[in-house]
């Protein structure tokens, strides 16, 4: 169980990056959507013991993760969302050497530990090559492998399937499902359908503020008889007077999607909500309550 | 980050007009430049050089060396290349750091997508860095003028303001030199793209210079192949010296040294060289982010191409997913243990170790061929450890500190830091390993120095083999000062945060005895990692001097220990907001423990301090007055008594005891005392070297007059005088205090290291002048350089010296001199 409270975080370039954030989290996956800039790492980045937030707490099962990182970092595993390795190390030493700073002090249980992480995430084979020769993929579940090493409490993964092939991305799925029946994670992600996919709770965070947050599903039922579509051949103005949820190009035409208690006019049509409109219309609202 | 590339649509760009200075050229060019310009490190290293230039004449000027004037020509133009040698850092800090920065980021690849073409990329790069290299490394020329500005400065040693001098020296030897680093580092760093590999490179260049200080000779000096040698030095320092080496001090003053000679071909050799490294690396640099795995073998161990595809298989968290729950303590030392072996391994196995192995070794090699030009002796043992050190001093010391940045920043640069800052490990394991590691390296470096020397001397059929000697020169006497630079430099990265910055100040931390040695500051309690003065001698070993050695070196190591707390506390952990709050933060945080340590660190620090200040200034006289002091006093004093007439001495008997272990001597002593001149002597007047007690003087009919025990003068009426031609016996008794504790320094300004005096347990070494009184005052205590007397306040020296027949003279001793050495017990 993570309880965040009115967290608070301004960087010293006087960027606010969180905003009075407030969270209750159970075992099972979280997803954490946001457009680029909305501070999911920096929240992820607190969570993990690694930046001081201004203010706040966030609780770890009893563990308070602000004021005891180094009690709180024996219990989370975290993937960052850019990190490197060392080109001239081999994936099994590497690996070990992280064991060894989770607390596996036991050679011949670390080999084993090691051995099964590799596995875990298929790169058993690969454990003797040198890092600096992974592919882009190979290096991200090489993060993963790491990040679940141990008898984690929390586990943090910013953009975890950035760089993933389709068949990998479903297996890592798979995986997330399995490890958090007994433990709470983290995921942040762009990709609406994954959450929608794979998460029974999540938040949309925005200018470092919760927007939104709960289940997918309940979300989504919300906005039901709320959304309305149309096709715009080429040339049609886009209607300004409307409170526009996407607007995309499909196969030549544009696809207009809308929001509105009533049938805006007789050419739109009811649709049934997904977790996208959810995401669009909730940045809609903030962009609004922050003109006005 | 780099380049602004929005300014150059790439459709224009597809074959451009190729001039050598185009707009893209000259757009990079002022990108680089403002580049460097908003970084701290361009600053901090350009008021590196001007401290260094300004602190440098002032300590020359302030000290006045005899005749020499610290502006001469001659003096600016050595200065310039001792000063070039630092041009190193420099190099490293603008030109390697240009050529490795866009991998570093990683934003090479972005910019070699682009149809830049490979002359602007890197020729504009390289001027713009090599002349932010020049900029700050020119710091050390407002230094060095306003320096010489300064009042207070002694007159004998200042010169007329010549712009020329500054000028040649310049172009001579500050240009060629650090194109010549700068060009290596280009080399290096766009070839490796690694910091270090550059450094190592760097470092090889000093190497090379030592090694013709070495092969030169540091005591005799080796004519025959001076020339030969003078060209291996890469910074021309030894072919600027041939033409100094005859010339007289007015010459030194006056002459504006010329570029003929082996000097012209020196420059001309390594210039030459500098553009060739250029001109080859140009060629050989690819425009593609990955290179060919040409260039340092190619590693297969591990590959393997995938076969089948499996599901991820997950295993639930079962007991071997739990670390075992241990004594945290136990814990962390196996973390501790297993951490510094994965840092000592990623030092030793880099390429750039093992180049500086190699080239350390020759290095060794060449330093152990010098040492016979120490008295063409053997080549014993200390002979050996004392040229190696003049190496390591160097050398590791530049080792230690560019690995201790290279250990900090490794992980930050590769973007690994925060995967590790995750985890649970303590911040004392990562801090320690780092420590542990670089110790390692020195410890390699101080056993490759032994091995070196040992096979040098089996080489030579010397096998009297003393390896305890060995280890207790290396590690003792001069080890400590290496591990504690160790500290020093890793304590500044942490501290400060900024790579070059952090370099920059251990350099400078350890130069500072340099404008200490200036004021006049020579106490070692603030000098950093300094002890007392101490010699070893194959006779005495290191008598009593070890004493006050091991307090310093346990004073320094508490401060060591509390600078390592100090940098486990304020340990960069995650991403740390700077400012003060963040300092405050991170103190707060801080357990009780360990700030209890640091304190309880502190009071024995305080503590260990205080009992060498008891010792050095309560105990024994910190700086006491030095023998010219004190002859200048006595010449003050009792010079009125001059022209008295004073018999001479005839014959001397001596009966000397020598309490070697006490460290102090009684010498009961009988002078026959004649009247050679032609009027009867009516008082006698004895004088003693400083530090000496007379006592029992007894001379028929003597009444002592006057005693002025703190100059030596004593004074004695004479109840019948000594008549023209006659002759009497005066008995006395001297000695010296038994000495107590431990002093700071050998209190001499005679020949370095002869303590005058000093009764050491073997192989003390007496000297008449200081162990006997003189019969009446003697002009021996106005024997001074003019420039010292002038410092002193004497009036210069009226006449120098008495026609070969006057009578004055003739009635005058010389001097009195008989040596009393050997072995006693
Ligand atoms: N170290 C830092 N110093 C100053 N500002 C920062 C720092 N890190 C992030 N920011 C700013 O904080 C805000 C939130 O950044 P953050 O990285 O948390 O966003 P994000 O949601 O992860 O975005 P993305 O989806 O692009 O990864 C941004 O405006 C960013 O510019
Ligand atoms: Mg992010």
């Amino acid at each position: 169980m993570l309880v965040i409270r009115q967290l608070n975080k301004t960087y010293v370039n006087g960027i606010q990056a969180l905003r009075d954030v407030s969270l209750e989290l159970d075992c099972g996956i979280f997803g954490l959507l946001g457009p680029n800039g909305a501070g999911k790492s920096s929240l992820m980045r607190t969570l993990a013991t690694l930046q001081a937030a201004d203010s706040g707490f966030v609780h770890l099962n009893g563990v308070d993760v602000l004021n005891d990182p180094q009690q709180a970092r024996g219990r989370l595993g975290y993937l960052p969302q850019d990190f490197g390795v060392y080109p001239n190390v081999s994936a099994e030493e590497l690996l070990d050497q992280l064991a060894v700073f989770k607390g596996f002090t036991h050679r011949r249980q670390r080999r084993d530990l090691v051995a099964q992480q590799l596995a875990l995430v298929n790169l058993y084979e690969q454990r003797k090559q040198k890092l600096g020769t992974f592919s882009g993929g190979m290096r991200q579940r090489f993060g993963i492998a790491q990040a679940l090493l141990g008898a984690t409490e929390l586990v943090i993964v910013d953009e975890p399937t950035a760089g993933l092939d389709p068949m990998e991305r479903i297996r890592f799925q798979n995986l997330l499902a399995e490890i958090s029946r007994d433990r709470v994670l983290i995921l942040s992600t762009h990709i609406v359908e994954d959450v929608a996919d794979l998460c029974p709770q999540m938040a949309i965070l925005h200018r470092g503020r919760i927007v939104r947050n709960g289940s997918p599903a309940v979300l989504t039922r919300s906005l039901r008889g709320k959304v309305w579509a149309k096709r715009l051949d080429l040339g049609e103005p886009v209607p300004t007077d409307l409170q526009v949820i996407t607007s995309r190009m499909v196969q030549g035409a544009r696809s207009l999607r809308v929001l509105s208690a009533a049938a805006p006019d007789a050419d739109f049509e009811a649709v049934e909500p997904d977790l996208n409109d959810v995401y669009f219309t909730a940045l809609l609202e903030n962009i609004e309550a922050i003109a006005v | 980050m780099t380049l602004n590339l929005s300014t150059r649509p790439s459709a224009q760009a597809a074959i451009p007009k190729r001039s050598l200075f185009s707009g893209v050229f000259s757009a990079i060019l002022r990108f680089e430049f403002l580049y460097h310009l908003r970084r701290p490190s361009f600053w901090l290293i350009t008021g590196l050089f001007f401290t260094f230039g300004m602190v440098d004449v002032l300590s020359n000027g302030a000290q006045g060396n005899a005749f020499f004037f610290i502006n001469s020509p001659s003096q600016i133009f050595q200065t310039t290349i001792w000063y070039s040698l630092f041009g190193v850092l420099a190099a490293a800090a603008f030109v390697a750091e240009t050529f490795v920065r866009d991998a570093n980021t990683r934003i090479e690849s972005l910019i070699l997508s682009t149809p830049l073409c490979k002359w602007d990329y890197l020729a504009a790069r390289f001027m713009a860095a090599f002349g932010m290299t020049l900029l700050a490394f020119s710091g050390y020329l407002p230094g060095m003028v306003l320096g010489t500005q300064f009042p207070g400065l002694n007159d004998f040693a200042l010169g007329p303001l010549r712009p020329l001098a500054y000028v040649l020296a310049y172009l001579i030897f500050a240009l060629p030199n650090l194109f010549l680093v700068s060009a290596l580092a280009f080399s290096l760093a766009s070839r490796t793209r690694s910091l270090v590999m550059t450094y190592a490179g760097s470092i090889i260049l000093i190497m090379l210079y030592l090694a013709t200080l070495m092969l030169v000779g540091t005591e005799v000096i080796d004519y025959e192949q001076y020339r030969l040698w003078a060209m291996v030095d890469p910074f021309g320092f030894y072919a600027f010296e041939e033409k100094l080496m005859s010339w007289s001090v007015h010459e030194h003053n006056q002459l504006m040294p010329t570029l003929t000679g082996t000097l012209l071909w020196n420059r001309l050799l390594w210039l030459g060289l500098g553009v060739g490294i250029w001109i080859d690396s140009y060629r050989a640099y690819e425009m593609v982010g990955l290179r060919s795995a040409r260039s340092f073998g190619r590693d297969k161990s591990g590959v393997v191409q995938r076969r089948e595809q499996g599901e991820w298989r997950f295993v639930p968290a079962g007991a071997e997913h739990r670390a075992v729950d241990e004594n945290p303590r136990k814990a962390a030392l196996l973390q501790w243990l297993h951490r510094s072996g994965f840092e000592t391994r990623s030092i030793l196995t880099g390429r750039a170790f093992l180049l500086l192995t190699a080239c350390g070794s020759i290095s060794l090699v060449i330093t152990a061929i010098s040492s016979r030009s120490h008295n063409y002796s053997y080549p014993s043992t200390d002979l050996l450890v004392h040229s190696a050190n003049l190496y390591l001093e160097y050398i590791l010391f530049a080792i230690i500190v560019v690995y201790a940045a290279e250990l900090f920043w490794r992980d930050r640069t590769l973007r690994l830091q925060l995967v590790f800052d995750a985890t649970p490990v303590s911040n004392g394991v990562l801090l320690l390993s780092k420590l542990t590691a670089l110790f390692a390296v020195i410890t390699i470096n101080l056993l490759l120095a032994i091995a070196v020397m040992v096979a040098y001397q089996a080489l030579n059929g010397y096998t009297q083999f003393d390896l305890p000697l060995y280890f207790k020169m290396l590690f003792v006497e001069h080890g400590p000062y290496f591990y504690l630079t160790a500290v020093l430099a890793l304590f500044t990265q942490v501290i400060t945060r900024q790579k070059y910055a952090a370099m920059a100040l251990t350099v400078l931390i350890s130069l500072s005895k340099i404008p200490l040695d200036a004021l006049g500051w020579y106490h070692n309690l603030y000098r950093w990692a300094s002890t007392n003065d101490i010699e070893y001698s194959p006779m005495n070993g290191y008598g009593h001097l070890m004493t006050g050695h091991l307090w310093y070196v346990l004073y320094w190591g508490l401060c060591g220990t509390a600078l390592m707390l100090t940098a486990y506390i304020f340990w960069p952990r995650g991403i740390v907001s700077g400012g003060w709050r963040g300092w405050q933060r991170v103190w707060r945080q801080a357990g009780a423990g360990v700030t209890r340590l640091l304190a309880g660190t502190l009071v024995l620090f305080a503590g260990v301090g205080s009992w060498i200040f008891y010792n050095t200034t309560q105990l024994n006289a910190y700086q006491p007055p030095g023998k010219e002091l004190t002859a200048a006093e006595v010449e003050r004093r009792f010079k009125q008594h001059e022209a008295l007439p004073m018999p001479v001495v005839t014959a001397t008997k001596l009966k000397v005891e020598l309490y070697p272990q006490k460290r102090y001597f009684v010498a009961e002593g009988e002078y026959q005392l004649k009247n050679n001149t032609k009027i009867p002597i009516r008082e006698l007047h004895l004088l003693t070297f400083i530090n000496l007690e007379l006592a029992n003087v007894t001379y028929l009919g003597a009444t002592l007059r006057e005693a002025q025990p703190e100059w030596g003068y004593y004074m004695y009426d004479l109840d019948k005088p000594l008549l023209p031609g006659e002759t009497q016996t005066l008995r006395f008794t001297t000695s010296t205090k038994q000495p107590q504790g431990f002093k700071n320094q050998v209190d001499t300004d005679d020949v370095y290291m002869i303590h005058p005096n000093d009764v050491v347990s073997n192989g003390t070494n007496l000297y008449s002048p200081f162990i006997l009184p003189f019969v009446g005052y003697t002009k021996m205590v106005e024997h001074k350089k003019a420039w010292q007397r002038h410092k002193l306040d004497l009036p210069p020296l009226d006449e120098r010296m008495l026609p070969h027949d006057d009578p004055r003279g003739l009635s005058q001793p010389m001097m009195l001199t008989h040596w009393i050495g050997g072995q006693w017990i």
